[in-house]
């Protein structure tokens, strides 16, 4: 959507920008046009009269020619008859020189003619003239008159009709002119109609086009609200799913209800991921989605995102793991979408692989100002891509291949999300394919480089002889990895013989040669003389549950957790250590602290209550703003839990309407939301209030919560 | 014969003075008279008794048969009486007597034409087929023809409008 709006935006510049353009240039022709127009009409009429005042001279002139001349006939006296000679000559010259001018007026073929004829009949009368003016001169007046009468002033009227015929040629000459240019004229102002016209289409083309932006602007609007809202109501009755089933599963329930809830959860948080996907889809498409740097472990997201697919790579016995290859620093990034673009892809190759394994390998490269490029490689055995399909991985709505079959479901929009979320953390995600073999997609992204914070102490297995039973693979990858990081003297051991001397503990992977390592294990323990040594078994979550545990074995599940690991091992080791404060142990340390929960959703009410129960506090509830305030007015509570969308009155007012009547003692106030845009925290905090959960609630989520609360014990 | 010699070189001397005045007289001569006609006018040459006659009007026509109009620099302007003089060997006050005489004859029906300056000459004989004036050399233009007078013109040697001019100086006539 973001590219359509960008393209009408860059469209409606460019049709604006190419409509002035033409505008201007159509009008400068025009303008151009007209003003030639313009000038060839005032040149046409200053040539007209200027060729008619030419002519009326001819004319006049010519008269005084003749006129002149007959004054000589009046006077015997040598002198002025030469005097008038000499003046009809001078007037015969200025008619010679009119005739000559090289005026465009005479230029035209019609008055040229016109002209010629004109000059033929003055050489007619100018003979019989110059012999009159002979006759003058020698005296002959009678003779002169004679021939003056005769042969002078016939051709002399041809002279004036000659003249006459010029005048008329001309003016007639001038009309084809004036109507061939009120023609031009004509043809200019149909061109400048036309691009009237062609402007005001243009025009309204910009107005359909910036009211199509506009339209297209409030679409994205109501289309991204609508997600928004819809995903917040998806995401509401989802939280209730969620929490039952985290309670369910930390309460004691039978084991083979246990795969159930498990199971029931898994679909819920894929239909709660599928949400996400469209509310990521709809906030990248509409440039809200915002990055939320914090410090983190790399195992962390790693851990998180193989666990969440743990389920669904059980079911097809394949083999998850990770190894950390070098040094990775902790990193300021935001963790949340670098553990989402990690789940999709692990999702993925859970997805296209029937067998083999889904292994995790990252690498760290150190660049300028402190930042690290982190590359997470997820490769699988699936079934592969073709490479003319590659380029459409990362398309909106692109499924490719074998991918797009029922069985396969989808939105299409994972991979497009997980590229532009790589894009948004500063790297990108590219693909290795072939068919048959499997796929490798390197997720690179990029973050502060930060101090280690706490994690497992090396020092506590220093020294320590472990034995690993495993098949070649990453899950034995990963083992020896960790082992190795923490300097614990890995020992061989053969499947026949057993551990090669001594050992403190023994890892075995459950599902190794289909299980017969680990039988083996156990069936040759005396032989090989450890019974006594602690046995660590890596198993899936399935097929724990069907193992029959030995002594002194204990199960650890996969994909094997960093932290885990280490705390099983310093358990088998030196069993009087007290295991570290593990995530899975509940936090009944949290009472006394008096807890109001604002919920107008009566499910979700019940299942935090039950979550608060779980922690060991008891709490109040409020199913509006209004009843909130009513209840914080009667008791200062240590923590309010607010939901912020509420029929009555919203979170976020009732929030201010508690600050406002708060005097010493403040509460504690967390927002409750499945409403995940940044903004929703800047406007929380604006409200007063101190942090908020993301819906669906999860018991440790709420923990965690409620424990940094600081006054709290 | 050594008185002799002194007097032979008298006479060289005496005849060298003699032609060195010659040359004086002859460098001091004034412009000669051009006798001009219409350029149409066939006639080339007129012998110096036939320019007489013509301006004596004993001569009216051309050979052609155009009738010879005399046009004359106006009554007391020198131009006047000098062509006279020298033309027709009279004085002015003759040669009107003459004209006078010739009209009472009934042989004449227009005498000369008078003009008041050279240049309105010259266009007078442009304009006047059948014309004949004068004028001075440096008052021709090629509007008119000249005419050759005994053959010669007037720059040449022995031309007979430039003998009675002898001794005058330019513009003293």
């Amino acid at each position: 959507m973001r590219r359509i709006q960008s393209f009408t935006r860059s469209a409606t510049f460019a049709l604006l920008a190419a409509a002035t353009l033409t505008v201007l240039a159509l009008g400068w022709v025009v303008a151009r046009d007209l003003r030639r127009s313009a000038d060839a009409a005032g040149q046409l009429y200053e040539r007209f009269g200027e060729g008619l005042d030419i002519i009326d001279d001819i004319l006049f002139e010519t008269g005084e020619v003749r006129r002149i001349l007959l004054y000589a006939l009046h006077t015997t006296d040598a002198n002025r008859q030469l005097d008038y000679v000499d003046q009809s000559r001078s007037a015969e010259g200025r008619v010679r020189q009119l005739l000559d001018s090289r005026s465009p007026i005479l230029s035209t073929a019609r008055t040229r003619a016109a002209r010629e004829s004109v000059a033929a009949a003055w050489t007619d009368y100018l003979q019989t003239r110059d012999e009159v003016v002979g006759l003058i001169l020698e005296g002959s007046l009678t003779e002169a008159v004679s021939l003056d009468e005769r042969i002078g002033a016939a051709r002399f009227n041809r002279v004036r009709s000659a003249i006459a015929d010029l005048k008329a040629s001309f003016e007639a000459d001038a009309a084809v002119q004036v109507e061939a240019e009120h023609a031009r004229a004509s043809r200019a102002t149909g061109r400048l109609g036309l691009i009237v016209l062609s402007a005001l289409l243009l025009v309204a083309v910009g107005v359909v086009l910036v009211n199509r932006r506009a339209s297209l602007e409030v679409g994205l609007r109501v289309k991204t609200e609508f997600l928004t809202t819809m995903s917040h109501e998806l995401r509401t009755p989802l939280t209730g799913v969620i929490g039952i089933t985290d309670l369910l599963q930390a309460g004691a329930i039978p084991p083979a209800q246990r795969d159930l809830v498990r199971m029931l959860r898994t679909n819920a948080t894929t239909l709660l991921a599928l949400v996400n996907n469209v509310l990521d889809y709809s906030r990248i498409d509409a440039g809200l989605m915002r990055l939320s740097p914090r410090r983190f472990p790399i195992h962390a997201p790693v851990e998180e995102a193989l666990d969440s697919v743990s389920e669904a790579a059980a079911r097809k016995g394949l083999a998850l793991g990770y190894v950390i290859e070098g040094p990775v620093p902790d990193l300021m990034a935001d963790e949340d979408r670098v553990r989402q673009v990690l789940l999709n892809l692990l999702s993925n190759a859970v997805k296209y692989t029937e067998r083999g394994e889904i292994a995790i390998r990252v690498r760290a490269t150190m660049e300028a100002h402190g930042t690290a490029a982190v590359a997470i490689a997820v490769r699988d055995t699936g079934i592969g891509i073709r490479e003319d399909l590659q380029p459409r991985l990362f398309q909106w709505f692109s499924q490719v291949g074998p991918a797009a079959t029922p069985q396969a479901g989808g939105t299409g929009l994972g991979l497009a999300i997980s590229d532009r979320l790589s894009r948004l953390l500063g790297g990108s995600i590219t693909v290795e394919s072939r068919v048959g073999t499997g796929s490798t997609f390197t997720f690179v992204f990029r973050g502060t480089a930060a101090a280690p914070g706490e994690g497992p102490d090396p020092a506590q297995l220093d020294g320590a002889r472990v034995s690993v039973m495993v098949d070649p693979g990453i899950v034995g990858d990963q083992l020896f990895s960790l082992l190795r990081g923490w300097k614990v003297e890995v020992v061989a051991c053969d499947a026949a013989s057993g551990p090669a001397g001594d050992v403190d503990a023994i890892v075995v992977d459950a599902e190794a040669s289909a299980g017969a390592l680990r039988a083996a294990l156990l069936r040759n323990r005396p032989a090989w003389k450890v019974g006594h040594v602690p046995v660590l078994t890596i198993a899936s979550l399935r097929s724990s549950g069907g193992l029959a545990i030995a002594p002194h074995e204990s199960i650890l599940t996969t994909p094997v957790r960093l932290q885990a690991l280490h705390d099983a091992l310093r358990s088998a080791i030196a069993p009087a250590v007290p295991a570290g404060d593990g995530a899975a142990a509940p936090q009944r340390c949290l009472a006394p602290l008096s807890v109001l929960v604002v919920e107008d959703n009566e499910p979700n009410r019940r299942v935090i209550r039950l979550m608060l129960t779980e922690l060991g506090l008891n709490s109040d509830e409020a199913a509006g703003g209004h009843d909130a305030i009513d209840a914080a007015a009667r008791r200062a509570y240590d923590v309010i839990l607010m939901d912020l969308q509420m029929p009555d009155l919203d979170g976020l007012e009732a929030t201010r309407r508690i600050r406002a009547r708060e005097s010493v003692h403040r509460a504690r106030i967390v927002a409750l939301t499945a409403n995940v845009l940044e903004s929703d925290e800047t406007r929380c905090r604006a409200a007063g209030m101190n942090g908020y959960l993301q819906k669906p609630l999860t018991l440790d989520a709420l923990s965690a919560a409620l424990r940094s609360v600081p006054f709290m014990s | 014969m050594a008185a002799a010699r002194p007097a032979l070189i008298a006479l060289l001397l005496s005849a060298a003075l003699l032609a060195g005045v010659e040359t004086r007289a002859q460098n001091v001569a004034g412009p000669a008279f051009v006798v001009i006609v219409n350029r149409s006018n066939p006639v080339d040459n007129l012998t110096f008794s036939e320019l007489r006659r013509i301006f004596m009007l004993d001569t009216q026509t051309w050979p052609h048969g155009r009738k010879i109009t005399v046009v004359l620099r106006e009554k007391g302007q020198p131009d006047r009486t000098d062509a006279i003089r020298i033309i027709c060997g009279l004085s002015e006050r003759d040669y009107e007597r003459h004209i006078l005489f010739r009209t009472f004859q009934g042989s004449v029906n227009i005498g000369p034409r008078s003009i008041q300056s050279a240049a309105a000459m010259v266009r007078f004989v442009f304009s006047a087929p059948g014309a004949i004036g004068y004028v001075k050399t440096d008052e021709l233009d090629s509007s008119v023809k000249t005419l050759r007078i005994d053959g010669l013109l007037p720059d040449d040697a022995g031309y007979p409008l430039r003998r009675a001019l002898r001794g005058r100086a330019e513009g003293d006539w």
